[in-house]
């Protein structure tokens, strides 16, 4: 008995210790976002000589948002004879290709469409046979639910001038927040991911990541580090952690904000979640030992990696420890722990359980959209649903740890209508 | 029945105490939902933005009064306005302080001292010495600041822009940036004709630690260091470099591609740059400096920017913090850091 209490008291230890770090860590990023120096060096890059970017935008049955892309691509303060536009359509069943043609029609030479008949075996798979047909330097990769604004390019390419730098990151904003209460809180989580998280990364020096779309990369550097994977759920995390092993610089650019399409239903959120999910905890199979003991790697950019390849482990570990704690409990066991555990188990409950609603807080200061603060009580049932589907995604995972499906393009649902985003260019209207 | 009764009141009771913390939640929640964080669709970060906005303006609004010929006569004239027009060649007084922002169709010629919040000419400017501009200046052609002067905001010209010695300035742009008095500016050995990639394919030489490349050396790679770099003067530099610290250009070097610092760049006399120059703390530039050229416009960046007299800088100059140019007379500190630096 008193052994399975030892090892049980010791889950528990290890548990709340596990869950106190990354609470740590959220305050560490919160108060450095607040109080600290902010890194923006290449923002005010305003005249270069700008090098060659090609734009790949992968699209798999988006009739219903790709005009307002590529219109707003081809609507970019960019020097037109540098940018290449090239729309993938990853065997659409729907009108995606005929409007990509006729984008190109129109501009010839600057919108090259990529046709994938064969396609829909995944994002990374549509970015690699694009990458393979062009040959410029910068690669920039937007979803084809974005639409950019026009100083948006130049602030994504100006980091690469930094001939350190492999992949640049921008800002994603919710197009749709006010939809319902669940985009209103994924507006809210976005906004600390970004504003707080991904700065912070960038101010500390850590490991700002590579989001996979609003961003950019550099073919040396994607080539470098063995090109796009396309077995692999999340392309964008899994080349973040390639990129810093092999010693290239990532770059958070919080000025590049972009519009995207976040889930409305619950459902759509849930899939998008368990993805993610099973996608991290992929990437940290591979490489969390690799990235250990890459000792060219700095030290706190080591622990950065592991912590946010590990994000998703959190909610099972999580359970685990209100699991143990109420076996403890019920063992009467509660009272036996050290004090130094009891005061462990209550900083964390008092503090950890509050450091991402800070860090949401915090971000929601910074956009200056403090009224929304208050709805920070309800982002307790978004966490509940996280909690589910990330719990369901990396328990299987634990187990079997290897790949065993191969990747779906498992898409968002589009709640935006056909070209109804202001006065975006169409195809008719450029007729 | 009484137990239950009690037992239902408790629960609402209950319920109730444990939402009055949510109401405001709720509050927000039903109430009117909220746009998307804005973002500005068109702001495209161009140093002519409020010229170009402000002439817009002046447009819509044809009837605004117009400014005599000499500003003295406005002031003694009339009242204090916040936007006035002048529709011909527009003379300054010395020390006039202009009450609002000023549109000028032809050019302006402001002697000493004069102060103002924003002025837009369709021609030249030229501002004595002791000028101080509040938040932008932008001039149709050539715009001429004379030295000891204050340029807060922007300050952007689509000729010249030649900005005096011991000028402080925040963010200039135009397709040539004079600082002081410039004579012959060396274009370096291949700035003159310079149109090839600027981002070129390649991992950089990383190199753990302090480097020095030797005087009169030729370097063929993306270097990056991530302690100090010097570069020895009269180097020539193909690609790109950068430091985690400080990085020292020596006298008479040149560089291709751009020059990146999470700390210091001090260049020395006479260098050339191809590509940007950005740092994390400064950048200070020797006298007789070139970055970007006529053909392919360049960027400065840093909090803190000081410039010797005689250089000359294509594009944009910007630093957030301070910005100064300065004479090469040792006095400022300047030009002896360094030669400090450079030692």
């Amino acid at each position: 008995m008193n052994v399975v209490v030892l090892g049980l008291e010791l889950v528990l230890g290890a548990v709340v210790a596990v869950v106190c770090v990354y609470a740590l860590r959220q305050y560490v990023f919160t108060l450095n976002r607040l109080f600290g120096r902010q890194r923006h060096p290449f923002i005010d890059v305003r005249t270069a000589n700008w090098p060659d970017v090609t734009v790949l935008v992968p699209a798999r049955n988006e009739e219903a948002v790709i005009a307002h892309a590529l219109s707003a691509l081809l609507d970019a303060d960019y020097p037109a004879e540098r940018l290449t536009i090239v729309p993938i359509d990853d065997a659409s069943t729907d009108d995606t290709g005929r409007i990509i043609d006729e984008f190109a029609e129109r501009h010839p030479g600057r919108v090259i469409p990529v046709h994938r008949p064969d396609g829909g075996t995944g994002k990374a798979a549509a970015l690699l046979d694009a990458t393979n047909r062009t040959s410029s330097e910068i690669l920039v990769v937007f979803d084809a639910d974005y639409t950019p604004s026009t100083g948006l390019l130049k602030r994504l390419v100006a980091p690469f001038f930094d001939p350190e730098v492999g992949a640049v990151m921008g800002r994603v904003v919710p197009e749709n927040a006010g939809r319902n209460l669940l985009t209103r809180l994924l507006d809210l989580e976005r906004a600390g991911g970004y504003q707080v998280d991904q700065q912070a990364r960038m101010n500390l020096s850590l490991i700002p990541q590579y989001g996979g779309t609003v961003g950019g990369v550099r073919r040396s550097a994607l080539h470098d580090v063995g090109g796009w994977r396309v077995d692999t759920l999340t392309e964008d995390t899994d080349l973040t952690i390639r990129l810093v092993m092999r010693g290239w610089q990532i770059v958070y650019e919080n000025r590049a904000e972009c519009y995207e399409e976040v889930p409305e239903t619950w459902r759509a959120r849930y899939r998008q979640i368990e993805r993610w999910a099973r996608g991290h905890n992929e990437v940290l199979r591979r490489f969390g030992l690799a990235l250990a003991l890459t000792r060219s790697v700095p030290l706190a950019r080591r622990i950065d990696g592991l912590l946010l390849l590990g994000v998703f482990l959190l909610a099972p570990l999580m359970l685990l420890g209100w699991a143990v704690t109420l076996m403890l409990f019920y063992m009467g066991q509660v009272a036996a722990l050290p004090a130094a555990a009891v005061l462990a188990v209550a900083t964390y409950a008092t503090m950890g359980n509050v450091a991402a609603f800070f860090e949401i807080a915090a971000a929601a200061r910074l956009d200056g959209i403090r009224s929304r603060v208050r709805l920070l009580p309800l982002l307790g049932i978004g966490f509940f649903v996280s909690l589910v589907a990330v719990s369901v995604a990396a328990l299987p995972r634990v187990a079997r740890w290897r790949v065993t499906e191969p990747p779906k393009w498992n898409k968002t649902p589009r709640s935006r209508g056909p070209f109804a985003h202001g006065p975006a260019e169409t195809p008719e209207a450029i007729a | 029945m009484t137990a239950f009764v009690v037992f239902v009141a408790l629960v609402l009771l209950t319920v109730v105490w444990w939402s009055l913390p949510l109401l405001p939640a709720f509050q927000e929640w039903r109430g009117d939902m909220p746009g998307p964080l804005a973002i500005p669709a068109k702001h495209d970060g161009d140093a002519r933005h409020f010229a170009n906005r402000f002439r817009e303006y002046v447009a819509i609004d044809s009837q605004r009064p117009a400014l005599g010929t000499t500003a003295e006569q406005f002031v003694t004239d009339g009242p204090p306005l916040r936007v006035f027009v002048a529709s011909a060649p527009l003379l300054i007084d010395q020390d006039w302080v202009s009450p609002g922002d000023i549109y000028a169709a032809k050019s302006v010629r402001g002697d000493g001292g004069v102060k103002m919040r924003g002025l837009l000419a369709e021609e030249n400017i030229v501002l004595g010495e002791r000028a101080e501009v509040r938040r932008w200046i932008h001039s149709g052609n050539d715009l001429e600041v004379g030295a000891s002067s204050a340029l807060s905001g922007r300050a952007s010209a689509e000729g010249l822009l030649r900005v005096g010695e011991g000028t402080s300035f925040e963010w200039l742009s135009a397709p040539r940036i004079e600082f002081g008095r410039v004579s012959d500016v060396s274009s370096g050995p291949f700035l003159a004709g310079q149109t090839t990639e600027s981002v070129v394919a390649g991992r950089p030489k990383k190199v753990d630690g302090d480097l020095e490349i030797a005087a009169d050396s030729t370097f063929d790679e993306d270097l990056v260091v991530t302690g100090t770099l010097r570069i020895g003067p009269r180097s020539v530099v193909t690609r790109s470099l950068k430091s985690h610290g400080t990085l020292v250009m020596g006298d008479d070097v040149s560089v291709r591609g751009s020059v990146i610092s999470s700390g210091d760049v001090i260049a020395g006399d006479r260098c050339t740059v191809g590509g940007i120059v950005v740092a994390e703390r400064s950048v200070r530039l020797g006298s007789e400096n070139r970055v970007g050229t006529e053909r392919v416009l360049s960027t400065v960046s840093a909090p803190r920017i000081s410039v010797a007299a005689g250089s000359v800088v294509h594009g944009t100059v910007w630093a957030r913090g301070a910005g100064s140019v300065c004479g090469v007379c040792g006095v400022c500190g300047v030009c002896a850091g360094n030669a400090g630096a450079l030692r």
